[in-house]
């Protein structure tokens, strides 16, 4: 007798499993799908941060053997009698802007004792990596350009 | 229950799926994929943030301008010449436009409009899109967003915008409405105080009727009065009639006729046609005198000869030194000569002339109203006064007019953008509202086209100074002072000459570095007497009258100011006869006889040059040949590219052809 | 594969941190059904056994929850959109193009948030009408209903002050119309303006004091009157509905009088009297809250599609100089201003008065004790149709200011 049944006893479970499940996984589906656009919407598609690159002025305007610390752009520019060429103020502890130490010939760090070297390189405290040198490059206007999104080595130098 | 629940699930899952697609359908990625297709090295990146090596939403933030662009999202290729052949959108910007205008700088929708935030086609304002003001501007009217930041008058860059200020001025726009202050205030029509002694309320009607009816290219606009209106204002300008005692005036009515032909022979010899055209032969810088004869009153005529400029303080028209007889011949003949029939008021209107004196004089202070109501004073002072403020709104800032708030009235069928509105306004008037009181201007298409052109530009935005030119990209001009200076204003040499590029265009001899190539003697003979140069040209010098101190005074003034440092002085000491010799068989080989006279025989289209030693200095006309653009962009002389030694020689050539000879 | 996650699942549930987090079992006994609701925070909110008559679709509509949901959704989108809004003049526009342009999901978040702030005008607005004219605000009721006038206050303030910050055309000018009408009072109108937008004019002073109102002041004291308008709704004994039939005068078992025990045992009144008409009541569980999950699906399913489909209204940047024509006050004021626009004083300050005085006096001075829990009774025709003709004919003037007011507020048709 109960295998008579069975046929229609397992046909109307498996009908409503399927609907439960089908429920059951658009629920799931719809709060994934709260989940990443909540995600996607705080991820900002345009930033009003300032232009990674930008002009900084004409090489004269930079004295020979000069440490000039360029604010807006956070930068050392060094003019050298081989050339010129930019360095990073931002300490890669945990981003302070460094400071030029003129006796030392280096970089001090004001927030927690790192020590650079006149190159960048980390010398002393938690600073895990050298200073980022940035490529210097000269416009059409005979103005000096810098990529901060491209880095450079420390044998860079723009020559004028 | 558990299925109702079920399906709804299925159903929320439905639509958060329709969100997501939205995102990841957005137009501008699309398009950007399109990008790559078309070039495998796909976002290149140049030096600027715009073009950043990765896909996603380019921006360019302006501050100055308030702007954020993003326009470059989809036009990828703008500043890559490169893509000059790619398809749209990825075309490169065409001319160099974008040298002198850096999008980094500028951005795009400071000229172009439409809206930056946007990344679709649709919502960037291509076309008119709801609740955006700034619809893209179509080809035609691109300068327009010039003129937000280029302030002063002339814009060498945006003819199309220059030409429609010019046109704004000209027309007299600002008489009615407040524009910005670079166009000028001035009076654009006469004083209408005595116009009752100059002309006749019939004459008056017509006019007041339709300008165009007497003058085909009458200045004045067709305002749409009623007759009730006219026969008003009729009666108003008749009233004033006051200005009947100024100096140096023929009072009483002529005592004796005028000789017409002697009227005759004073007309042509003051060169009238200069400014005055006759039966479509003449200048344009003065009224057309056809029927003149209809219009003003003899007696009106020769006491307006004999003292130009106190009837016309402005000064346009030179003073003529004429006699009360001349002003009394010249006055028989244009009456005798330049008139048709005379004008009669209709029945019609005859019938609504006042019967009664107290009747007049309601008729003569509704006419003041009306000078106040259509805003006549704009363009007429009376003694020199407006009656009312202006009557137009103010312009300054009519380009950002909202749309919105645009009233097309029963024009349902027109885009509502605010260029299509402005340009039907300007060019009739009444078009969206029958009751509006602003005339019509007649303007042929490409006049309106170009005021509205002119006025779009004009919005008062908050871009930052240093976007902003205000200097006057045009003259150095300055009015001369003392006994040249009044002289000068006398004759009103401005009116046809000009200096700094300033002033009329009616000679083609500017006098800015006129004393650097015209020598003195001649100068002040032809101030006295002058000569035709060019036979060819309707518009001649004028004869002044002038005594002979005065020719001398202004002659020494040109000499000695008018100059310039790249004409070298004392010349003639380097020429030699040899070299005359030489520069006589060059003009002869050269053919230049087939457009200058020598020796009795020659061309018509350049000046005659028998006496041109005596006329011109030797070395204006060694650096004439040397390189005749410099001094004139427009010239049809050709540049022959002479070297110094053979400019040197036709130049000992030509300072031998004297007179005397 | 299938015995692996059976064991998994079995083992996770019967661990003790799952415990620690559920204290129920699996829910397939009524005892488990009970201790779902009294084992958890859901006891604030729900009994464990509702009456019959109260869950019925028809007699609520659903409207309460919907209003609270719709108020969850609010408050969500608001938050998140909050990230990129900035309060300022100059930047507050620009803010939310940014948000309709360029941010991922921006615009269909800002439509859901506007649309859901319409809604929940309009659901709080309707549940006010079905709490009056089934008679729920009857003794004991009466001060829930004074808590809900102030929530219907609370939701028009918060649609009032959210209306400013896109700082467009439309906000500004509603704003500036909308402000200008409270300055008709007699006497303290003048400084309610002056305080409410910080100045004399609309500016920056104004859209800063309404953003704080908008997202600070006004959800705090929303989710306070919320607080106790649901505590009264459980200390009531749930939601009104009509006489238990057969039932005599209300008895009140004095359970434990000495101790407590639990929470169940120091309520009297009501919950007590559910045991004695076993008949009228069904378990929450199973009788509420499904309806309750499918009223939230629908809800959020219909309103996600509204707002893909349907963009939030933005217009051109606020322009002082430039006033449209008509300049009109948010929707829900429009009845107002068609009446500002016949008479200053009735517009402005007495019928927002008398409105609100009304509201609060209404269950003080409706009290026959007759009918409650019954639409639209016969026994309660007059306070039904002096109610009923006044939501009407609101319900016409805002129809009239919204869609027959066209340029200086003269009449147009919208056809």
């Amino acid at each position: 007798m109960p295998e008579r049944n069975t046929g229609s006893d397992t046909s109307r479970p498996t009908r409503r499993r399927f609907l439960e499940l089908l429920g059951k996984g658009s629920f799931v589906a719809a709060f994934g799908g709260i989940f990443t656009t909540t995600m996607r919407f705080l991820m900002p598609n345009v930033l009003y941060e300032p232009p990674t690159t930008f002009a900084i002025g004409e090489p004269d305007d930079f004295a020979p053997e000069s440490a000039t610390f360029l604010e807006d752009g956070r930068l050392f520019v060094f003019r050298r009698p081989e050339g010129l060429f930019a360095i990073s103020s931002i300490c890669t502890h945990l981003g302070c802007n460094v400071r030029w130490n003129a006796e030392r010939g280096g970089f001090d760090c004001p927030c927690h004792g790192s020590s650079f070297d006149k190159n960048g390189k980390n010398i002393a405290g938690p600073a895990p990596s050298p200073l980022k040198w940035y490529e210097l490059s000269l416009n059409a206007d005979r103005q000096m350009v810098v990529n901060t999104r491209k880095e450079v080595d420390k044998n860079f130098r723009l020559q004028v | 229950m558990k299925t109702a629940i079920c399906i709804s699930g299925v159903l929320l899952f439905i639509s958060f799926l329709l969100i997501l697609q939205d995102d990841f359908n957005q137009q501008w990625k699309q398009v950007q994929q399109r990008f790559a297709t078309i070039d495998e090295n796909r976002f290149y990146s140049a030096d600027g943030d715009a073009y950043a090596a990765e896909p996603g939403v380019k921006q360019i933030v302006v501050s100055g301008l308030d702007r954020v662009d993003r326009c470059t999202t989809c036009h990828l290729g703008v500043q890559e010449s490169k893509y000059a052949h790619a398809v749209a959108p990825f075309t490169t910007h065409p001319g160099d436009m974008l040298r002198i205008h850096d999008p980094k700088e500028f951005g795009c929708t400071a000229c172009h409009l439409g809206q930056g935030y946007a990344v679709s086609f649709e919502t960037a304002a291509h076309e008119k899109l709801e609740f955006w003001n700034e619809t893209m501007l179509p080809r035609e009217l691109l300068q327009a967003t010039c003129g937000t930041c280029h302030l002063s008058e002339e814009v060498p860059a945006a003819p199309q915008l220059t030409r429609g200020r010019l046109l704004i001025r000209d027309k007299g726009c600002s008489g009615c409405h407040d524009l910005n202050n670079f166009f000028e205030d001035t009076p654009r029509g006469p004083d209408l105080e005595g116009i009752g002694n100059k002309t006749t309320p019939a004459w008056l009607y017509q006019w007041l009727k339709n300008p165009r009816a007497y003058l085909k290219d009458s200045r004045m606009p067709a305002f749409r009065l009623s007759d009730h209106e006219i026969v008003s204002l009729m009666e108003f300008l008749m009233s004033l009639n006051t200005k009947d005692s100024p100096p140096r005036l023929i009072k009483e009515q002529p005592s004796e006729e005028g000789n017409e032909d002697d009227g005759g022979t004073l007309v042509s010899e003051s060169r009238c046609i200069s400014c005055h055209a006759i039966h479509g032969r003449g200048g344009k810088l003065a009224p057309e005198l056809e029927r003149v004869g209809d219009k003003v009153r003899e007696e009106w005529l020769a006491n307006f000869l004999r003292n130009v400029h106190y009837y016309q303080p402005e000064k346009v028209m030179l003073e003529y030194n004429f006699t009360d007889r001349n002003a009394l011949d010249i006055a028989a003949y244009v009456l005798g000569e330049f008139s048709e029939e005379a004008y009669e008021l209709p029945d019609s209107v005859e019938a609504l002339l006042p019967r009664s004196e107290s009747q007049r004089k309601d008729r003569i202070e509704q006419g003041r109203k009306l000078m106040a109501k259509y805003g006549c004073d704009g363009c007429h002072t009376i003694s020199g006064k407006r009656l009312s403020p202006r009557v137009g709104p103010k312009l300054t800032n009519i380009g950002s007019r909202l749309e919105s708030t645009l009233d097309f009235g029963k024009m349902t069928d027109v885009v509502p953008t605010l260029y299509n509105w402005m340009y039907m306004k300007v060019k009739q008037p009444a078009v969206f509202d029958s009751t509006s009181i602003m005339p019509d201007f007649h303007l042929t298409d490409r006049e309106a086209l170009e005021i509205t052109l002119a006025l779009l530009g004009n919005r008062e935005l908050e871009y930052s100074e240093e976007y902003l030119v205000r200097e006057s990209e045009r003259s150095l001009y300055r009015k001369p002072a003392g006994a040249f200076g009044e002289l000068f204003e006398r004759y009103s040499c401005i009116s046809c000459h000009s200096i700094d590029k300033y002033g009329g265009d009616i000679s083609t001899a500017p006098l800015t570095i006129e004393g650097s190539k015209v020598q003195y003697e001649w100068l002040k003979d032809y101030l006295l007497n002058p000569s035709a140069i060019r036979p060819l040209l309707a518009e001649r010098m004028p004869r002044f009258r002038m005594t002979e101190r005065e020719a001398a005074l202004m002659a020494d003034y040109i000499k000695k100011v008018y100059v310039s440092d790249d004409i070298p002085g004392f010349f003639e000491y380097e020429l030699t006869s040899q070299s005359a010799d030489a520069g006589r068989r060059l003009f002869m080989e050269l053919g230049c006889r087939s457009c200058h006279i020598v020796e009795k025989t020659g061309g018509y289209v350049g000046p005659q040059l028998d006496d041109v030693g005596d006329r011109l200095e030797a070395g204006w006309l060694f650096s004439w040949l040397r390189s005749p653009l410099t001094y004139n962009a427009e010239t049809i002389h050709p540049d022959y590219g002479f070297s110094e030694e053979q400019a040197k020689q036709l130049t000992a050539y030509l300072m031998t052809k004297r007179g005397a000879q | 594969m299938k015995p692996f996650l059976e064991t998994w699942v079995r083992r996770l549930t019967a661990g003790r941190v799952w415990k620690s987090f559920f204290r129920h079992g699996p829910v397939n006994t009524d005892l488990n059904r009970s201790l779902v609701i009294t084992s958890n925070v859901a006891l604030h909110l729900h009994p464990v056994k509702v009456r019959r008559d109260s869950v019925r679709f028809w007699y609520t509509i659903g409207l309460g929850g919907l209003s609270f949901l719709l108020f969850l959704v609010l408050v969500i989108t608001g938050i998140l959109l909050a990230f990129y809004y900035v309060p300022s003049t100059t930047l507050a526009y620009r803010s939310i193009k940014d948000i309709d342009n360029v941010v991922s999901y921006g615009r269909i978040l800002r439509n859901m948030h506007r649309w859901a702030a319409h809604g929940m005008v309009i659901t709080v607005v309707l549940h006010m009408c079905r709490v009056f004219f089934t008679y729920a605000f009857a003794n004991p009721r009466e001060f829930n209903w004074v808590i809900g006038v102030f929530l219907l206050l609370s939701t028009i303030g918060l649609s009032f002050t959210g209306y400013l910050l896109p700082w467009d055309q439309l906000a500004y000018w509603a704003i500036t119309v909308g402000t200008s009408m409270a300055s008709y009072a007699p006497v303290v109108g003048e400084k309610i303006r002056y305080v409410l937008l910080g100045g004399n004019v609309v500016g920056q002073g104004a859209l800063i004091r309404f953003y704080v109102l908008h997202c600070f002041v006004l959800p705090a004291a929303m989710i306070g009157l919320l607080a106790v308008h649901f505590w009264r709704v459980r200390k009531d004994g749930g939601i009104s509905g009509p006489q238990l039939v057969g039932t005599p005068e209300r008895e009140t078992v004095t359970a434990f009088p000495s101790k407590s025990y639990g929470l169940m045992a120091i309520v009297p009144g009501q919950d007590i009297t559910a045991e004695r008409y076993p008949e009228h009541y069904v378990l929450t569980w199973t009788h509420l809250i499904p309806k309750e999950v499918l009223a939230t699906i629908i809800a959020i399913a219909a309103l996600n599609l509204v707002s893909v489909f349907f963009n939030a209204p933005l217009e051109e940047l606020a322009d002082p100089r430039v006033t449209p024509n008509p300049a009109k006050a948010p929707w829900y004021f429009l009845g107002l201003q068609e009446l500002v626009h016949y008479s200053a004083l009735v517009g402005g300050v007495l019928l927002p008065a008398l409105t609100v005085i009304g509201l609060l006096c209404i269950p003080y001075l409706d009290t026959r004790r007759e009918a409650t829990g019954v639409w639209l009774s016969r026994r309660r025709l007059v306070p039904n149709v002096i109610f009923g003709l006044f939501v009407v004919s609101m319900t016409v003037l805002i129809i009239v200011g919204t869609f027959f007011r066209g340029a200086n507020w003269a009449f147009v048709t919208p056809w």
